[in-house]
């Protein structure tokens, strides 16, 4: 099966299967877990790196480049929406969006000023697809 | 000494329960049934009273996670289970994405993810119908008795008087119940009862 990534000869429409960056940013291992699954079930050659706070996503970034992020907003030390600002800052291509229970409109509002999608939790496969998919589609 | 009038205990078990609500429905997401809820209980009541209206008894032992959250409104709220239902709720969740052997070592951790979704998802809905931001810590895992439970949540007075709030839940079909319960500091009852009177304002008069 041609997987198409890394060909010289892919065509745009081809593009969609090229190997993505995705970053899962969440304090609980669960949700971390049940995202990088769903991912990995939909799209197995991505690249998925998890962090269980801002400042090792932070850290991850500094050698990594990310196509995508799911940002847990209450989290231990920097927010979510804190830190999808820092980094729309560094990869400004990046998709990303916040991934909470934390449903506020007064979150939604922080997420929306700062061009981040919002996903309310709990987790489900139909959501991180749509996630992935329409994001992938644009 | 505060008191409330049966419309106010209706209006607040009504704001409340759209939280609870919320709460149902994200629940219910989860773990693919239907949940059932009872109608809730709204009182002023000592702490540790509130610890006996929450089982009826305060020795018996429980699983609980807790939320603390501050802004305009202080209190905390608590999704408490019963340990055999904690067990069947983790297996219902995690079943189909984690392996057997990792399912017991995370259960404490698959808990505090739950009632973190439950009691976020459920100060949010609170917060917006009160149109006021709400700020919650992040949740704690406990177990114990009821008793301890309720008062180490604080280091004050057992007889301080909280608002108080129950509401029972259930999984019928997988024997899974616990009870969703807020204690909110009476600091800002004032402000609570003026938000609270604009919504119902002329249903309840106050």
């Amino acid at each position: 099966m041609d997987r198409g990534g890394r060909s010289p000869w892919i065509t745009s429409g081809e593009e969609m299967k090229m190997s993505k960056t995705v970053l899962v940013v969440d304090d609980s291992r669960m949700s971390r877990m049940m995202i990088s699954t769903i991912i990995r079930t939909h799209q197995p050659d991505w690249k998925i790196m998890e962090a269980e706070d801002a400042v090792s996503a932070l850290k991850i970034c500094e050698s990594k480049a990310i196509d995508f992020a799911t940002l847990d907003m209450n989290m231990p030390g920097m927010n979510g929406v804190t830190l999808g600002i820092e980094l729309c800052k560094r990869f400004p291509s990046a998709h990303l969006t916040m991934l909470t229970a934390n449903v506020q409109s007064a979150i939604r509002q922080k997420a929306e000023a700062a061009k981040i999608g919002f996903i309310d939790k709990p987790v489900t496969e139909e959501k991180i697809v749509n996630f992935i998919r329409a994001e992938v589609s644009t | 000494m505060i008191t409330l009038t049966d419309l106010e205990k209706d209006a607040f078990a009504e704001i409340f329960n759209i939280g609870i609500r919320h709460a149902a429905s994200s629940l219910s997401q989860m773990v693919g049934q239907e949940v059932q809820l009872s109608i809730p209980i709204v009182e002023l009541v000592e702490r540790d009273e509130a610890a006996l209206i929450l089982t009826g008894d305060k020795q018996s032992h429980i699983i609980a996670i807790r939320e603390k959250f501050q802004g305009s409104f202080k209190g905390e709220t608590l999704l408490l289970f019963p340990e055999k239902s904690s067990l069947e709720l983790v297996r219902l969740l995690l079943s189909e994405q984690v392996p057997l052997e990792v399912l017991t070592e995370m259960e404490k951790e698959a808990l505090t993810e739950v009632g973190n979704i439950i009691l976020t998802g459920c100060l949010s809905s609170l917060a917006d119908m009160l149109k006021e931001e709400i700020v919650s810590e992040l949740p704690v895992f406990t177990e114990g008795n009821v008793a301890s439970l309720l008062s180490i949540s604080r280091q004050e007075d057992e007889h301080s008087v909280v608002l108080f709030l129950k509401t029972q839940f259930s999984v019928q079909e997988k024997e899974i119940r616990g009870y969703v319960s807020f204690l909110m500091e009476l600091d800002a009852m004032d402000l609570f009862r003026e938000k609270v009177a604009r919504l119902f304002g002329a249903v309840t008069g106050v």
